[in-house]
């Protein structure tokens, strides 16, 4: 899917799903498989960001990191970056299940979770 | 299929009879995930979502694998299927057809990427497990909403565009035209030929380069079905596989090419001499009305304006003058082509690493440092020294040589990767020095890379004839000598690895071997073709086994060094390659088009005009009469762009909707299925 089809309702369905943080990748600028549609998905990661402060959050709950098919590691690097960053922001509790810890993550990060 | 049909299976909620594959691919899955336990847990907890039936297999895109799914559909009457296994790239085709064969639509068939982004990244298996069950979660959710689609066909232009008129260029140019369909030849230089037509003899078998590479050349000139369009170059690219429209920007070449007889007293009349940076490397000099080498196809010479004296001045036009046929056209401009093909094929090449960038060999610095592509044209008998090997000055035969391998390759300074072809040339140089000066010739090497038919035999050859091999990379060469038999020579520094010493060895001459490189404007050739390239700016191919001339977008294909470096055969064996999956393309006569669109609907549509900006394919067209937005199927290229933009929720994207990817969320996040303890 391009970036550019990505829909700020995405981001914050995903949020309100039980997500702590949204990551969203695609092509470098001028390397974009469509063309050009990458830098729409830069237009509306602003918006979003605006958006997420509107709500009181963190906008570093929203990372774009541009990455090409040859960036293997790099991209490895920014997931574990970015879940690092989310881990220190602490859990959003947005999700239906509230306080009940998702099964999606393994339970010992579950417990580094929770805010001392 | 209708559009009743399609009301109907989006409609029937509830109604969905779901099957999970699971698959082991030996160990490669489930050495990290626990398929069994993932089965069990999609069959029971993802029950009241729609599975019926949730299965593990070892191999799942093995026949036997496709049959258990086959005969699923049949007996237990399946109306959806995920399958959790590689990455779409490689099986969706697979499980795609399986599904048409038992009668279900394809495009109800969701695969999930267990391997990829599952247990080739991940370590700790409980986690892993329990990313491949969120993400089976997400399938099954986005599966539900999932209409059975057809894909459109389009038919195939036979026409083809080859971009590069090097070996590989030739050689799918001929394949193809020889087969009987059209071929356009692009190539930047005025003629073609690329960089075997500069080299003298060709490894392990010292065939004369010129013989072998120019009859084919003469071929693509005057083959019926190829249009050759030298000093032109591609300025962009449309449409898609089967229909693509090419600009081509065919330079002035401020020369008839009709009334053009190609005799030459044009450049042999031309005052003004520019030195040769391309053919001769630098060695040499041309004229500025030229044809870069005798046996140039096409033989029509091109005027260099920036370096012709008539710009400059204003006056001279000697070669108007002597022109019988009045063929020189001073005011000639550059001639904007469109072309209609349907397959493309990139054969752009490579640039030689720049050797000046290794400041300790000195090249450039100390003028007895050559580059390959230099001996290249000292070795050759239609180069500037007819093929004496000779020092800078233009007369003295060097006694001792020095081939410096790996320069720019292999090296974390430059370029991490082989460039294959170095070692074997540098056996070339040393037999071609030894034949031609009775030089004593010194090998610096790291390893010798000899693979391939009779390459090996060579290197024993080379061995045989008395050559030096020197085991070490080179820390310097250097003019400054340190004892007096050093005096006047180039003095190459070397830790000779197989005895343990540093040694300095006194050479006349040194030769560097230097590497591959993509070329310097690869990069925007990609972007121009929408194609992707390595970090270093190779091409990237389709699959780096399988799939080696194809890449990533269909109807384009790669071959020769513009993929990677690689020795003439390769090349033509990769010429070859390219042009007999264009001719299968071709015999197909159509194309199916994964049926990815956006459609409007126009009953939402409000005529804001938004989307209408948004598409870099012109697919979106607005009618002022109804005032609503249409767009056009055959241009739509499924990026999905407008359907984010369009504020009324007008657009939806087949494949894609907005429906498809909330379900799809929701089942990554599991709210669908009931929470399970933490423990289990």
């Amino acid at each position: 899917m391009c970036s550019g089809r990505l829909d700020p309702t995405f981001v914050f369905k995903a949020l309100a799903s039980g997500a702590d943080g949204v990551m969203i990748t695609g092509c470098h600028p001028g390397e974009c498989h469509y063309i050009e549609q990458n830098y729409k998905a830069l237009r509306r990661i602003q918006l979003m960001r605006r958006t997420l402060q509107g709500f009181g959050l963190e906008p570093g709950r929203i990372r774009l990191v541009w990455a090409s098919a040859a960036e293997g590691n790099r991209f490895a690097s920014e997931v574990a970056a970015f879940v690092e960053e989310v881990r220190a922001l602490g859990p959003l509790h947005w999700g239906k299940n509230g306080n009940v810890p998702s099964i999606a993550a393994p339970a010992a990060i579950q417990k580094e979770e929770v805010p001392a | 299929m209708t559009e009743n049909m399609i009301e109907n299976t989006s409609s029937n909620d509830g109604q969905e009879k779901i099957g999970v594959y699971v698959c082991h691919c030996g160990t490669n899955i489930a050495g990290v995930v626990d398929v069994v336990q993932v089965a069990e847990w999609a069959a029971k907890y993802l029950k009241h979502r729609g599975v019926v039936i949730a299965r593990e297999y070892k191999f799942m895109c093995s026949s036997l694998g496709q049959e258990l799914i086959e005969k699923d559909i049949k007996e237990l009457g399946l109306n959806r299927v995920i399958v959790a296994a590689c990455s779409p790239h490689l099986h969706e085709k697979t499980f795609r057809t399986a599904c048409a064969n038992a009668g279900l639509n394809p495009f109800l068939c969701e695969m999930v990427s267990i391997r990829e982004q599952v247990s080739w990244v991940h370590t700790d298996k409980a986690a892993a497990t329990a990313k491949a069950k969120a993400m089976i979660s997400g399938g099954v959710e986005r599966v539900r909403h999932h209409v059975p689609l057809e894909p459109m066909t389009v038919p195939i232009n036979p026409a083809t565009l080859i971009v590069g008129g090097g070996i590989a260029g030739i050689q799918s140019a001929l394949e193809i035209a020889d087969a009987g369909f059209h071929v356009y030849l692009v190539e930047r230089e005025p003629s073609i030929g690329g960089h075997m037509a500069q080299f003298d003899k060709t490894f392990p078998t010292l065939d004369c380069s010129a013989c072998i590479l120019t009859p084919k050349m003469v071929d693509v000139g005057s083959h019926p079905n190829i249009t050759l369009l030298t000093w032109s170059e591609v300025e962009k690219v449309e449409g898609y596989v089967g229909s693509f429209t090419v600009t081509v920007r065919k330079k002035a070449r401020k020369v008839d090419e009709e009334l053009c007889t190609g005799c030459g007293i044009c450049q042999e009349k031309c005052p003004k001499k520019v030195i040769d940076n391309v053919f001769e490397a630098g060695l040499g000099y041309r004229k500025a009305v030229y044809t870069p080498f005798p046996q140039a196809v096409p033989n029509f010479p091109v005027i260099d304006v920036p370096n012709c004296t008539y710009y400059e001045k204003g006056t001279c036009k000697a070669c108007e003058i002597f022109c019988a046929p009045k063929a020189i056209v001073f005011d000639q401009q550059d001639q904007i082509l469109t072309l209609k093909v349907g397959n493309i094929i990139l054969a752009t090449g490579y640039d030689l690493f720049d050797a000046r960038r290794m400041t300790n060999y000195g090249y450039g610095r100390l003028p007895n440092v050559f580059t390959s592509l230099e001996m290249e044209r000292l070795f050759n008998a239609a180069g500037p020294t007819n093929g004496n090997v000779v020092l800078r000055d233009g007369k003295t035969t060097p006694q001792s040589v020095g081939i410096i391998h790996c320069v720019g390759s292999r090296d974390k300074n430059f370029n991490n990767y082989c460039s294959v072809i170095c070692c074997m040339q540098s056996l070339k140089f040393a037999h071609l020095v030894h034949e031609r000066t009775g030089a004593t010739v010194y090998n610096f090497y790291i390893d010798i890379r000899a693979a391939f038919k009779d390459y090996d035999e060579f290197y024993q050859r080379v061995l045989e004839e008395g050559t030096l091999f020197v085991r070490g990379k080179v820390a310097e060469v250097s003019d400054v000598p340190r004892v007096e038999s050093e005096k006047g020579k180039l003095i190459i520094q070397v830790e000779d690895t197989l005895i343990g010493k540093q040694r300095r060895i006194p050479v006349d001459m040194v030769i560097l071997s230097a590497g591959l490189e993509p070329r310097k404007d690869s990069k925007e050739t990609a972007r121009t073709f929408g194609i992707s390239c390595s970090a270093n700016g190779w091409f990237t191919e389709k699959h780096p086994k399988l799939d080696p001339v194809a890449t990533m977008t269909e109807g384009i294909y790669i071959a020769g060094c513009a993929q990677g470096p690689k020795d003439i055969p390769a090349s033509v064996a990769q010429g070859a390659a390219a042009a007999a999956r264009v001719l299968g393309k071709i015999e197909q006569k159509a194309v199916a088009l994964e049926p990815i669109r956006a459609s409007v609907v126009e009953e939402r549509c409000s005529g804001c005009r938004i989307c209408n900006g948004l598409c870099p394919f012109n697919a979106i067209t607005f009618h002022e009469d109804r005032m609503v937005t249409e767009i056009n199927p055959a241009l739509c290229q499924g990026c999905g762009t407008c359907v984010a933009a369009c504020p009324a929720g007008a657009i939806t994207g087949t494949g894609f909707s907005n429906d498809q990817i909330m379900a799809q969320i929701e089942g990554l996040m599991m709210l669908n299925v009931e929470p399970e303890p933490v423990a289990a």
